[in-house]
């Protein structure tokens, strides 16, 4: 293997505050704000300073070799403009470097395309412009919200003058292909799909702690390695940024990891490309053909980790219901409220899955089951409903 | 003439409160020691449990001696009692689940041997484990129900028994399964007539197929009862008929209501509020109000229903909900403080109670206080009280919808229902409560002892502002030129506000609308408005716009319907 491409994931939801039913009607702000800000300081101390450092130390160690990409979600990066300019400031040092690319997604980090797709368009725009802003580069590159993906998004990202997507590699749809190269969708002319080598990446985000694992514990020295020896164009490690110092303790030794995989990767000759110089670089070896969404989310890999129930599919119906009262009435202010209820955590927070995706929502949400969050959630959009017919 | 002396077993006691039962025992103990020589023996009293003219006895404040089991061989009664008092655990003994479930109680001295659970089959297979209990010092009750709560009400009837040795009463008087056993140790030793106050019976916590102790100990005490005091003839009729009971020996007294303080507060939305209250659990019927609300919801977009409460059907029914795609018009509250509690009876504008088993139902009274229109269930004691208020089969829920949707549109029967629920909980007091009372101690001691009372009528203040009409429908805050447009020849009022939800308020606007969309529109409104033909519409109301009002009266004299 000759190359690799890092990226990660950055996102914070706006969760919503315990909004009861004698809210509705009289408090317009549905957000806890004090608890999005705590949230935000916390992951801030604990994972984008240290990992922003640590990020900006390695460049400067490798030089221009060194390269990686982050997908940064609009609402963060409204929070940090409104909390942590600080933080803000400290990924656009990164991206002044030049080695870092900006990977568009949906500014809500939502599941508009699943549920309108002229709201996707919008929110596409929005992101792009706000990358723009901040760091003045205009994403080629696209990953939805959770790694959702099928045929017709690439089509239309193609469209719209994307020349990359990332999508889940998955078994089922390779068909014994690798998901170490480049495929791109049957319907689509240039744009090519990216695929997550979801094996290494897992090793890492979820076998790094593992003690019963009989590679544990893993080092940087044989992760490098193993990418090294694993055949194909390149491989893609994809993950969330938050990774690091909030799914895996500072205690656990990833920092360490991390710190030094760049120069162990480089010990093994291997070069690092952004997914748009992969992209550029490689070429399509295959057909990748996604006919139903599939997403990197939970062990079906499908969309149920949010709208598999009852409740999340009636959220998401009501929801996007509103959407022609919204956007006609051409008020900035509620149609920002109605986009940041649009992010894919709301719904997340509802899945009633139990084990090991069960535990992963315990932990994410702010909540105490799915079913009071289920409770706030709809209770907030009641009262935007009021709030639209009064519009009307 | 000399006072008649009760001795009155109770469990539940204010300050400590789970349910209605508590406030009823407390509303009978107030007004009965007024008439009375009244003493009132609890598993824990605190300071707060303080009553005129009573004797309030907790048994946490008091040490009591008794011998263990001594005479337990000796009649049939002490045999099955023993056996009661050794079993642990019966099949059907989840059937208490509406009680706050936890955990240890403490008796000071006692240890139990292992317990055999077996939760398999209804067969007789109860598991028997010796009570190596020391019963000496007080009794500690921490928890009023909980997962041993046999083990309490064994230990209860204990204590009361030999506490009670050198008490001196005529008549016993015990308030639901959790004081029967005591009540029957008492009536064996002392001789002394025994009066069951039912309240409450397995039947309606966990339907009519429940069987286990707490439906056993319910018959067996029902049996040994000399009188059954049901707190309504509906559960009277439970007693003689899934108890087996001889119907001579039963006295239904309906319970009392106190006043309540009321007031009215509108609500911060601008639909109107239909109201359940309640534990959601099968036998409130959360589910048929659910179903109610989907109806009423899929013909009127100016409606909300919460439900207020908590329960072990909270989160089928949040799912249920959601499946029927009512989650942005059916709330939720959660289990709310009395202060909440009020809060949402002041904004309600309906309340329905579609219990599939009501004992006695005391909310809706409450509600009626509150000047709120009720639609309660045919299966509860409310039904017979509240003599005015809509009601239906549980099971009815098309019934129950159209009572709700008629309480929110006619004005009329709106002030009627108010009014009439209203005079009728006028005779629903303590003291007409105690005079039934005393028709069955008459009964069970052979002579009378009711002073030939006649019942009273108590006058409560009306709320002040109460209010008949519901809210006022949404409209559009932007001004907008308005026509009168029931003049069309086929427009009801119905009709014309289908039209103005649809953006036709005027003349100008009808003459306007193409056929198609007047269709679609009548269409989409459900069946009861398909028949209506706008055919004309457009042609008449452009008559109307031109002021042309001769030539269309004429034209319409020719029409029949609009057709």
């Amino acid at each position: 293997m000759k190359n690799v491409c890092l990226y990660f994931n950055l996102h914070q939801p706006n969760r919503l505050k315990p909004y009861t039913f004698f809210e509705i009607g009289t408090d317009h702000f549905y957000e806890d704000d004090k608890l999005n800000k705590d949230f935000l300081d916390k992951i801030s101390t604990d994972c984008y300073l240290p990992m922003n450092a640590l990020m900006m130390e390695n460049i400067q160690k490798l030089g221009p070799d060194f390269k990686f990409c982050l997908s940064i979600s609009g609402t963060l990066i409204e929070q940090m403009e409104n909390h942590r300019p600080d933080v803000l400031q400290s990924f656009i040092e990164l991206s002044k470097t030049g080695q870092v690319e900006f990977i568009g997604q949906t500014y809500y980090h939502s599941l508009a395309y699943l549920h309108s797709v002229d709201e996707f368009e919008r929110q596409v725009k929005k992101h792009t412009a706000k990358i723009e802003e901040h760091f003045g580069q205009t994403p080629k590159v696209f990953r939805n919200t959770g790694m959702i993906y099928c045929n017709d998004l690439a089509g239309r990202l193609e469209e719209w003058g994307f020349k990359g997507v990332m999508a889940e590699g998955l078994n089922n749809h390779l068909n014994g292909r690798s998901y170490n190269h480049l495929y791109a969708a049957p319907n689509v002319k240039k744009i090519k799909t990216i695929l997550k080598n979801y094996k290494l990446s897992a090793d890492f985000t979820h076998r790094f702690m593992d003690k019963n694992w009989n590679e544990y514990p893993l080092t940087a020295d044989k992760y490098a390695k193993w990418i090294a020896n694993d055949t194909g164009d390149c491989v893609n490690i994809f993950m969330p940024y938050e990774t690091f110092g909030q799914h895996l303790s500072p205690e656990s030794g990833a920092f360490d990891f991390i710190k030094h995989l760049p120069n162990e990767l480089k010990k093994n000759d291997i070069t690092f490309l952004t997914a748009s110089e992969q992209v550029d670089k490689l070429g399509v070896s295959g057909i990748y053909d996604i006919h139903l969404p599939t997403s990197w989310r939970d062990s079906e890999k499908d969309l149920s980790a949010w709208s598999g129930n009852n409740m999340q599919k009636e959220a998401l119906q009501k929801l996007y219901s509103l959407e022609n009262t919204v956007i006609h009435s051409q008020d900035p202010d509620l149609i920002h409220v109605w986009s940041k209820l649009q992010t894919a955590d709301h719904f997340y927070y509802l899945n009633t899955k139990i084990a090991e995706d069960g535990a992963t929502r315990d932990y994410l949400s702010p909540y105490e089951s799915p079913y009071s969050g289920y409770i706030y959630y709809m209770n907030a959009l009641a009262d935007l409903e009021i709030t639209c017919k009064e519009k009307m | 003439m000399k006072k008649l002396k009760v001795l009155k077993l109770g469990w539940e006691f204010p300050p400590l409160i789970s349910g209605g039962l508590a406030i009823a025992c407390y509303g009978i103990a107030k007004a009965l020691a007024k008439k009375t020589d009244l003493t009132v023996i609890l598993p824990k009293a605190s300071q707060n449990s303080i009553l005129d003219n009573a004797n309030i006895i907790g048994l946490n404040n008091i040490d009591v001696e008794i011998s263990k089991y001594q005479q337990h061989t000796e009649s049939e009664v002490y045999k099955k009692y023993n056996a009661f008092a050794k079993t642990l655990f019966a099949p059907g003994m989840e059937d208490v689940a509406p009680y706050p479930s936890l955990k240890e109680i403490k008796v000071e001295g006692s240890t139990t041997t292992e317990n055999h659970f077996q939760t398999t089959s209804y067969a007789n297979n109860f598991t028997h484990t010796e009570t190596k209990s020391i019963f000496y010092g007080r009794f500690h009750l921490d928890e009023m129900y909980g997962d041993d709560v046999q083990q309490k009400v064994v230990e209860y009837a204990e204590y009361v028994a030999a506490l009670a040795a050198n008490l001196e009463f005529d008549v016993i008087h015990v308030h639901d399964w959790m004081t029967m056993l005591a009540g029957i140790k008492l009536k064996h030793q002392s001789g002394k007539p025994l009066v069951i106050h039912a309240h409450a019976l397995c039947y309606d916590r966990a339907g009519p197929d429940a069987r286990g102790w707490n439906y056993d100990l319910e018959k067996y005490g029902l049996e040994n009862a000399d009188a059954i005091i049901p707190v309504s003839k509906y559960t009277g009729s439970v007693v003689e008929k899934h108890y087996g009971i001889n119907p001579q020996k039963i006295f239904p007294v309906h319970n009392g209501v106190e006043p309540v303080e009321t007031f009215s507060e509108n609500s911060s939305f601008p639909e109107n509020l239909v109201l359940f209250l309640g534990r959601i659990t099968g036998q409130k019927g959360p589910e048929f109000f659910l179903e109610v609300a989907s109806k009423v919801i899929a013909e009127n977009d100016n409606v909300r229903f919460v439900m207020a409460g908590s329960g072990d059907k909270l989160k089928r029914i949040i799912e249920t909900g959601a499946y029927r795609k009512v989650g942005n018009k059916f709330h939720f509250t959660g289990f709310l403080n009395r202060e909440k509690v009020n809060k949402l009876l002041a904004m309600a504008d309906v309340y329905c109670m579609p219990s599939v088993s009501e004992p006695f139902g005391l909310s809706a009274a409450e509600a009626a206080q509150f000047g709120i229109p009720c639609v309660i269930s045919k299966q509860s004691g409310a039904a017979e009280v509240l003599n005015h208020a809509l009601k239906a089969d549980f099971w009815d829920v098309n019934l129950m919808a159209k009572h709700i949707t008629d309480l929110l549109e006619d004005e009329d029967l709106r002030k009627r229902v108010i009014d009439g629920t209203f005079e009728d909980i006028k005779t629903v007091t303590w003291e007409n409560t105690v005079n039934g009372i005393m028709e069955a101690y008459s009964h069970v001691l052979g002579y009378d002892v009711t002073g030939g009372v006649k019942n009273e009528i108590k006058d409560i203040p009306k709320p002040q502002n109460i209010s008949y009409s519901v809210k006022k429908k949404v409209v559009p805050t932007i001004e907008i030129q308005k026509d009168d447009l029931k003049k069309i020849e086929g427009i009801g009022a119905k009709i014309e506000s289908l039209l103005n939800e649809n953006n036709i308020y005027s003349y100008a606007d009808l003459s306007n609308a193409k056929l198609s969309k007047l269709k679609s529109i009548l269409e989409n409104a459900g069946s009861r408005f398909r028949m209506h033909n706008p055919k004309t519409w457009a042609d008449q109301s452009e008559m109307a716009a031109k002021g042309e009002w001769d030539a269309l009266k004429k034209w319409q004299d020719e029409l029949d319907g609009g057709v």
